[in-house]
């Protein structure tokens, strides 16, 4: 599902800041994997360049099979909205939109009708337990509502690929145990491939595979063994 | 600590180049127009009273009587009088040349033998130019031309080239040149020096004076002298000093002037919603840092002043620029206002180039520094007010704006509804100051209101645009629907702009129909001829030969010979029109519009009593059965007033009267306009045809059928009301200016948004789409917005304004096809100011947009 | 000042003609060797006790380039020094064909003059002029050419002057009472000892400069008053020079006094032009 192939991610002009050092990974369809690191460890680079909003420096980035580096701004964008949902830890709603003119979106600006897009947006929110807000914005709604809210957007076009980047990270520690729920159950459902970026270790446990990364390299990688689901 | 704080702003600028250009530029375009606006006034002014100051000379004093000119008896009786040393009479006359350009020529017609002594000439010496004096005398058809005129038009001594004069088509001979200097500058040189009585005789002007120049004994004082000779004169002759008359022009062009005068402030008003959208920009870019510096231990006191601070630069620069923009646009406007006045009121001005007024420069910075300053203020306050935690949280947590309370939208409410009433119920007698104060409480209730009105206005879009726009047209409304302040401002300007532009339109169509009604009932001769392609000229004339001899052409039922003058009229001057008056009430088929009709039919073509029009009996309040009393050149002139006339021929008020009497007072039997009608069956193109033959080469006439003569009139209307175009153009620049200004802040504080909608695949080519449609909405409420206030302020227009400067009403109009004319217009060219915004927006960094935090 | 304008005002006064014909005509005082200078100017000026005189006379101006100007006029004139009343029409050439002026002269009075135009038929009056304007474009100005008031000026003989003409002369210098009585600062003058006619003149600015230049030959007598019947003015300053010839005088011929009204001024247009007149005088 994804693989990155001697991937260097290179800032600056003068002094040259190496954000990710010739990182080569491979991720299959429905894993599960968890990116773990201290800040400035190079994640985010690395969520940029898996998302295609940032280009590498050097070396090739396949996602379902699509050559990103290759591809200008707007195929890499029209990549990212038929293959990738993302969720943030600052859930990033839009905040004049309610629940489900934000979770329809997504659906709107690949230029589905509203009619389609509302059903499938509906139907979303009912999927996350928030049908009742549907047309709360996002200031009336709780941060855990609004992480709901912010996964049925990415979820909404039935993504191969979900990025997650601190899911929780803003959340006390029940609704990030509530999220964390909420995103295993729809993964199954939806047979997604899910990369979790996270701090919270045990977040990362939940998932099928922990890699550690620190100065823009992987330094770790662990397979987690799950009692009653394994991977696919 | 403030340096400090300066620190950071000059950064701030440095940072944000284009913000700052964008604010210093909206003071600049404010402040420019103002300036331009009073500079083209001064210097309009400046040009019709140096031109008469030149034209003066050294004479101190200046006897006149209106246009109609006084017998020149009078001249023996100025001379006559003690303390007089010198007196000149003058008579002036602008011919129309036939060169190429079709341009006029200024003649003065002096006593050249004697006039030097007022008048320097700076005649060329070379011998060979001087021709025998005798000869200039003895010949009618001697002229002396400016240099510049001759080098123009290749004339030397001793050539001849055609005038017109009431005599028609006439060769005149060069007889002499003088320089360029002193009085050969008057009227961009194209002047020229006739005999008096030579000029007297070819221009048909009888033994008539237009003026008599005087200079005082120095050993007695200007105004004793005025004094004596005022005693000495009959009453219709006025006495003032050059400079008084220059002033008195000021009146005459009052109701342009006050025309102008309001656009000025228009320009102002507007630059200050510009001001104020800007510095909200800046405190929206600055949010995060104000945040921090709150956070930091900074004073919300010193937020505020440095953002005031900021202000007062940035107004003292703009209002420099402004001043150095302005004044090329005043250079650029003088000539065309110098036309427009020289077209409406014959009134002669070259305006060379701009005078420079320190005055109104300072006054200009004044204003312009403290349209920032308060532009600046709220934002300011606001900053200043802004919660350190708030402003360094996360987007979502960041409150909807509260709109609007109750208190302040019943404020809006008050404001207009009481504006409304006082407009309504005061009595035009407070004076057209206060009621433009009782216009601007309308305005202010309607910019009050304002937000929620976008709100309003952007709800009931959005479901348009979602379904025209997509997602990007409902994301672009939201954002207004949202923020209803940020684009207020815009929108605001956009109103008060488009609001002027739209009831000054109403108000010259309501005119116009006014106009047209009133035309098809007074103006039906079959054929008009008037002596000049302005709607008059005080200075050439037919003679009353002329309508003899069209008269006598077969098919010609009756040729009327109509003058029309201005004279002087208590303190102020009005309009004069001597008809004849049996025909005149035979051919409209009614004598009065107030009053006994059989009276006036009886006793108007007997010369005992007059007509006046409504307007003026409400500026002079003369009503039907007073007495008009008026000073004429030969004596006073009583008549009672017989009848009320709707008449619209001048802003100043008419006077009808019987010509016999008119020529009996006025010792004047000139003619500016022949009314001709037709025996039945006659084709009016065929006689017109006639005539053009008959005057052709001969007197320069223009022949106008019914039809042509009141398109012509709507020409003549349109010149005049110059100033809506003036209007026009400063509202669609600030509309630009505006929209680029309020697209710029909505896509810097929304950069997170076009971040997000990026990171969850929305398009470049989607965000440019988003913005530019914002562009289209703001564009859309702000004419909207403009055609509400309209309607307020065409009802001032219509109700109060028309009666303070012209004092006639007109009915009310709404003018719809101009507004949906606009709104496609303003559409268009908020599309092409949102470019450059959509441009930006879609070049946000996604990474940095939505950042990590 | 400029030419043009300095011409054409002077127009106005050619009236002032007879003035300068006073100065050449003169009846015949008595003469003694060693005469008193005031006495010798005096003789000059009353010479002429006529009660009307007619004149036909040609004027030429000479320009700087050579070419000339040429006009010719009537003159007449009734009343003598002090209270006269003068008609000058000129004859040629037909552009100013007709022109006259009418200017009545009273002593203590301003003086007042008209003038006529026949393509307009107009009379109009006109104001009195400046003394240092030149007469009808010529090299005259107006004082040369005015009625002299002994008074102006106070004299002194300074010697005998050449022989001119085959007359023994005294030569006057005559210095203005106050500088606004003349635009001159001195003026000499060659008079005749034994004819009261001023041969030659020589007139200095207020600067000392010498502006002017005057000959007068051709003397003739009629009707007992000697007169000069070729007058030349030069400004030496600008190489220009004018000469008027008399072709004719008479005296006493019994003009009549109805003819010096501007009321008659603009009849006699009426007549010429058989056409109403138009004035208003």
């Amino acid at each position: 599902m994804i693989q990155l192939v001697d991937v260097s991610k290179n800032y600056g002009t003068a002094e040259i800041v190496h954000a990710l050092k010739h990182m080569c990974l491979s991720i299959d369809r429905g894993e599960r994997v968890a990116l773990m690191g201290p800040s400035g460890s190079g994640k985010s680079t690395f969520l940029n360049l898996v998302c295609g909003l940032d280009e590498p420096s050097t070396g090739s980035i396949k996602i379902d099979g699509i050559e990103l580096s290759s591809l200008g701004d707007d195929a890499r964008t029209r990549a990212r909205r038929e293959k990738i949902g993302m969720i943030f830890q600052t859930f990033n709603l839009l905040p004049t939109l309610t629940a489900i003119e934000n979770v329809s979106l997504p659906l709107r600006l690949q230029g589905l009708s509203r009619r389609e897009t509302e059903e499938r947006a509906g139907k979303m929110l009912e999927r996350v337990g928030l049908k009742k807000r549907a047309t709360h914005r996002p200031d009336e709604l709780s941060g855990g509502e609004r992480q709901r809210v912010a996964i049925a957007r990415a979820l909404v076009f039935r993504p191969p690929l979900l990025l997650a980047d601190e899911p929780t990270g803003n959340l006390d520690t029940a609704t990030g145990e509530e999220i964390l729920d909420l995103l295993e159950v729809l993964h199954r459902e939806f047979n997604s491939t899910l990369l979790l970026v996270t701090h919270n270790e045990y977040a990362a446990k939940r998932c099928d595979r922990i890699l550690t990364i620190r100065d823009g390299a992987i330094i770790g990688e662990e397979f987690v063994e799950h009692a009653q689901h394994g991977s696919d | 600590m403030l340096g400090a704080l300066w620190f950071i702003t000059f950064r701030q600028w440095h940072s944000h180049r284009l913000r700052v250009f964008l604010t210093v530029l909206g003071i600049a375009l404010g402040v420019s127009v103002f300036f331009a606006i009073r500079t083209t006034n001064a210097t309009l002014l400046d040009s019709l009273k140096l031109t008469v100051e030149k034209l003066a000379g050294k004479a101190t004093l200046q006897v006149t009587s209106g246009e109609s000119g006084f017998p020149e008896e009078i001249l023996d009786k100025v001379r006559a009088t003690p303390g007089v040393k010198i007196a000149e009479p003058v008579i002036e006359v602008v011919a129309h040349t036939q060169f190429e350009d079709q341009g006029t020529l200024l003649i003065l017609g002096v006593d050249t033998a004697s006039d030097q002594k007022l008048r320097d000439y700076q005649f060329d010496r070379s011998k060979t130019d001087v021709v025998d004096p005798l000869v200039f005398v003895a010949q009618p058809d001697s002229i002396l031309i400016s240099r510049a005129f001759g080098d123009k038009h290749g004339l030397k001594v001793g050539d001849k080239f055609p005038l017109f004069t009431s005599r028609g088509r006439k060769e005149f001979t060069v007889r002499g040149t003088f320089k360029p200097e002193g009085i050969g500058q008057v009227f961009g040189g194209n002047i020229a020096v006739m005999d008096i009585y030579s000029a007297q005789f070819v221009f048909d002007r009888g033994h008539n004076f237009d003026r008599i120049d005087v200079m005082n004994d120095p050993a007695q004082t200007v105004e004793a002298v005025q004094q004596r000779l005022r005693e000495s004169l009959p009453a219709g002759i006025d006495v003032a000093q050059p400079e008084t008359r220059g002033q008195g022009l000021e009146n005459t062009v009052a109701a342009m002037r006050e025309g102008m005068l309001v656009t000025s402030f228009v320009a102002l008003l507007v630059g200050l919603y510009i001001i104020f959208n800007s510095f909200l920009i800046n405190v929206n870019q600055r949010w995060k840092e104000i945040g921090v510096l709150r956070a930091i231990g900074l004073e919300r006191r010193n937020v505020t002043l440095m953002f005031l601070g900021e202000a007062l630069v940035m107004g003292i620069l703009g209002s420099i620029v402004g001043i150095v923009g302005g004044y090329y646009l005043a250079s650029a406007a003088s000539g065309l206002m110098g036309s427009a006045v020289a077209s409406v009121y014959g009134l002669v001005s070259t305006p060379e180039r701009a005078i420079f007024s320190w005055n109104y420069a300072i006054t200009s910075v004044v204003l312009g520094v403290a349209a920032s300053l308060i532009g600046a203020w709220f934002p300011a306050h606001a900053a200043a007010q802004l919660d350190p935690t708030m402003a360094l949280h996360n987007i979502e947590s960041r409150k909807r704006e509260a709109v609007l309370g109750w208190i302040r939208m019943a404020a809006g409410v008050l404001l207009i509804a009481l504006g409304l009433v006082l407009i309504r119920w005061t009595p035009s007698t407070v004076g057209i100051k206060v009621q433009f104060v009782f216009a601007g409480l309308m305005l202010a209730g309607l910019t009050v209101l304002l937000p929620k009105f976008v709100q309003w206005t952007a709800q009931a879009l959005r479901p348009m645009m979602s379904h025209f726009g997509g997602s990007e047209g409902a994301l672009a409304v939201d954002a207004m629907i949202q923020a209803p302040r940020r684009s207020s401002a815009t929108v605001g300007a956009l109103m008060i702009g488009l609001m002027f532009v739209f009831s000054t339109g109403a108000f010259i169509q309501s005119y116009e129909g006014v106009m047209d009604r009133w035309m098809k009932r007074m103006l039906n001769s079959d054929l008009i001829v008037a002596s000049s392609q302005l709607l008059r000229s005080p200075t050439y004339h037919f003679s009353e030969e002329l309508g003899t001899k069209i008269g006598a052409i077969p098919g010609v039922k009756i040729a009327e010979n109509v003058r029309f003058a201005v004279i002087p009229y208590a303190n102020d001057s009005a309009a004069l029109i001597a008809y004849q008056m049996k025909d005149f009430m035979d051919r409209v088929g009614y004598a009065v519009d107030d009053g006994d009709e059989k009276v006036a039919r009886e006793k108007m073509p007997l010369g005992e009593g007059v007509l006046l029009s409504r307007n003026f009996s409400a500026r002079f309040h003369v009503g039907l059965g007073d007495t008009l009393r008026l000073q004429t050149p030969t004596g006073p002139l009583e008549r009672p007033v017989l009848g009320i006339m709707d008449d619209y021929r001048s802003e100043k008020g008419t006077i009808f009267m019987d010509r016999a009497l008119y020529k009996q007072y006025w010792k004047d039997d000139s003619v500016d306009f022949i009314d001709i009608t037709l025996n039945a069956g006659v084709d009016p193109l065929l006689i017109k045809q006639q005539i053009e033959r008959l005057t052709a080469n001969q007197e320069h006439a223009f022949v106008y059928t019914n039809a042509e003569f009141r398109g012509w009139v709507f020409g003549l209307v349109h010149q005049f009301f110059l100033m809506n175009n003036i209007q026009l153009i400063v509202a669609i620049l600030v509309a630009t200016l505006g929209i680029v200004n309020t697209l710029i802040i909505s896509v810097s504080e929304r950069r997170r948004e076009i971040g997000i909608i990026r990171a969850i695949g929305g398009l470049r080519a989607q965000i440019r789409k988003m913005v530019l449609l914002e562009a289209v909405a703001i564009s859309i409420v702000g004419v909207l917005t403009g055609a509400v206030a309209a309607l307020f302020n065409t009802y001032f227009m219509v109700h109060t304004v028309g009666m303070a400067l012209a004092g006639y009403t007109v009915p009310f109009f709404y003018p719809w096809l101009m507004i949906l004319v606009t709104l496609p217009i303003v559409m268009v060219i908020s599309l092409l100011a949102g470019w450059w915004p959509a441009r930006r927006a879609a070049q946000v960094k996604v990474i940095e947009a939505i950042g990590y935090e | 000042m400029n030419n043009f304008v300095r011409n054409n005002m002077s127009v106005k006064r050619a009236v002032a003609l007879s003035g300068i014909l006073l100065c050449v005509g003169a009846a015949i005082p008595v003469w003694s060797a060693a005469a008193d200078a005031r006495a010798v100017m005096e003789g000059v000026y009353q010479q002429d006790q006529s009660k009307d005189m007619t004149i036909r006379a040609n004027l030429e101006i000479v320009g700087k380039d050579g070419t000339g100007q040429k006009k010719k006029f009537v003159l007449k004139r009734i009343g003598g020094l002090g209270d006269s009343k003068t008609l000058l029409t000129f004859t040629d050439p037909a552009e100013i064909k007709g022109v006259t002026l009418l200017s009545f002269i009273h002593k203590g009075d301003p003086d007042q003059q008209w003038l006529y135009t026949p393509a307009i038929q107009r009379v109009r009056s006109i104001a009195p002029r400046e003394r240092s304007e030149p007469f009808a474009g010529s090299d005259f100005t107006y004082e040369d050419i005015a009625e002299r008031v002994l008074d102006d000026f106070t004299y002194k003989m300074l010697s005998d002057g050449e022989v001119m003409q085959g007359h023994k002369t005294y030569k006057i210098e005559a210095t203005p009472v106050a500088p606004d009585r003349s635009q001159y600062k001195y003026v000499y003058f060659w008079v005749g000892q034994d004819v009261p006619v001023i041969l030659a003149a020589e007139m200095y600015d207020q600067s000392g400069k010498k502006v002017r230049e005057f000959h007068a030959s051709g003397l003739k007598k009629v009707n007992g008053i000697t007169g000069a019947r070729h007058l030349e003015m030069i400004s030496p300053l600008e190489n220009t020079h004018t000469v008027l010839t008399i072709d004719d005088a008479q005296f006493n011929t019994g003009l009549d006094a109805k003819l010096f009204t501007p009321e008659a001024l603009a009849e006699s247009g009426k007549e010429t032009k058989k056409k109403p007149a138009k004035n208003n005088q």
